[in-house]
């Protein structure tokens, strides 16, 4: 999945430095540019990033790699492109092929909801259970925060509606009926990071408070 | 008509964008200089910031090369600017989604990864297009320059903070 994305985007690189390279005759530019950028990314995740994400990005620059190795191989083919000023075609690739990394980017950043659920049930409801969260550490320094419901939400359900993890860590839950549910709901959530100051409150604004502070 | 006279009007029409020229253009159009008072007092009078007074005839001739040049100028204006503007996005951004007191590393993290999703892959593009429009040493120079940004940019921010 992270290799094609990679591969698609060396690919549009490619494209694109071929057809700019139309004003100057220099299309062999097009593979080395495209490689060149399949070895930044490598280098970029394995000096800059690091560890396990920086993995991430070697991926993602041997599907470039393999972009600029096809590029290379079709380049003989392309015989009927000649150095000349750009048409009407030209400028709308050289238009439409940015637009598209940055769709791709864009794309790639809506598809990680930036958490998990870890576990969710409920607990049996006792006299003074009031509504909280807690903080703990997991596996490679990821945080899991854990929202407990307190008395007034006995047989409800605990859905996570909103986590936003750009600025300060914002989780908002929903609190929805549940036929036949008893008990108090609670719901455990892992999360790469949590940046301060963390807020947890429900749809309705209702502001949950850490369970140290309670 | 000989390869001189061909040069003396190419020199010509070059010695008005003289600094936009590559090392090997220049270098030739120097050695012409060197044999032509024509030229070599044209190219003083260029060296002297006071641009040569042309006849009808040659401003007609010059026209579209200074177009270029005018053209040339505009668009790497343009390339300073996207790079400035999107720079400016990534440090204001930063200070608008984070507590910099609170969350410095966060910020600075948002710093390193928006730079590589977003100005990376502009810095691409710039480049691919210094090439096809400008000199070796523009071409150099923006490449240094987005490599500077990428690789430092949030260590030079965490510097301040």
């Amino acid at each position: 999945m992270i290799s094609s994305i990679g591969f698609i985007i060396g690919a549009c690189i490619f494209l694109f430095t071929l057809i700019a390279m139309k004003k100057t005759g220099k299309f062999y530019l097009a593979p080395i540019v495209t490689f060149l950028i399949a070895v930044f990314t490598v280098v970029y995740g394995l000096f800059k990033v690091g560890g396990f994400e920086g993995m991430g990005f070697g991926i993602i620059g041997v599907g470039i790699l393999i972009a600029a190795m096809v590029g290379t191989l079709l380049l003989p083919f392309t015989k009927g492109l000649k150095k000349s000023e750009f048409n009407k075609v030209d400028k709308s690739i050289l238009f439409i092929v940015p637009v598209l990394i940055f769709a791709i980017i864009g794309w790639a950043i809506t598809l990680d909801e930036g958490y998990w659920i870890n576990e969710e049930g409920v607990i049996v409801a006792g006299n003074d259970t009031s509504s909280y969260y807690e903080v703990s550490t997991i596996s490679e320094g990821m945080k899991q925060i854990h929202i407990q419901l307190g008395e007034k939400y006995k047989g409800k359900h605990l859905e996570i509606k909103d986590v936003k993890t750009l600025g300060n860590t914002e989780i908002t839950v929903m609190v929805v009926d549940k036929e036949k549910a008893t008990g108090l709901p609670f719901i455990k959530i892992g999360l790469e990071k949590i940046v301060e100051p963390l807020v947890v409150q429900t749809t309705d604004g209702e502001k949950i408070n850490s369970k140290s502070t309670n | 008509m000989e390869d001189s006279q061909k040069i003396h009007i190419l020199s010509r029409e070059l010695i008005s964008v003289f600094d936009e020229l590559e090392q090997e253009t220049k270098d030739v159009v120097l050695e012409h200089t060197q044999d032509c008072s024509e030229c070599r007092q044209l190219f003083n009078e260029l060296a002297d910031g006071s641009y040569p007074m042309l006849e009808r005839n040659e401003e007609v001739e010059i026209k579209p090369l200074k177009k270029l040049v005018q053209f040339n100028h505009g668009l790497k204006w343009l390339f300073i600017s996207i790079r400035a503007l999107i720079l400016f996005y990534i440090i204001f951004s930063s200070f608008h989604f984070y507590n910099w007191e609170l969350s410095a590393d966060a910020a600075i993290e948002y710093i390193k990864s928006v730079t590589f999703m977003f100005y990376f892959p502009v810095a691409i593009f710039l480049s691919v297009f210094t090439m096809t429009f400008f000199t070796k040493r523009w071409i150099i120079l923006s490449i240094l320059f987005d490599l500077g940004i990428i690789f430092f940019l949030d260590t030079f921010m965490s510097i301040f903070y």
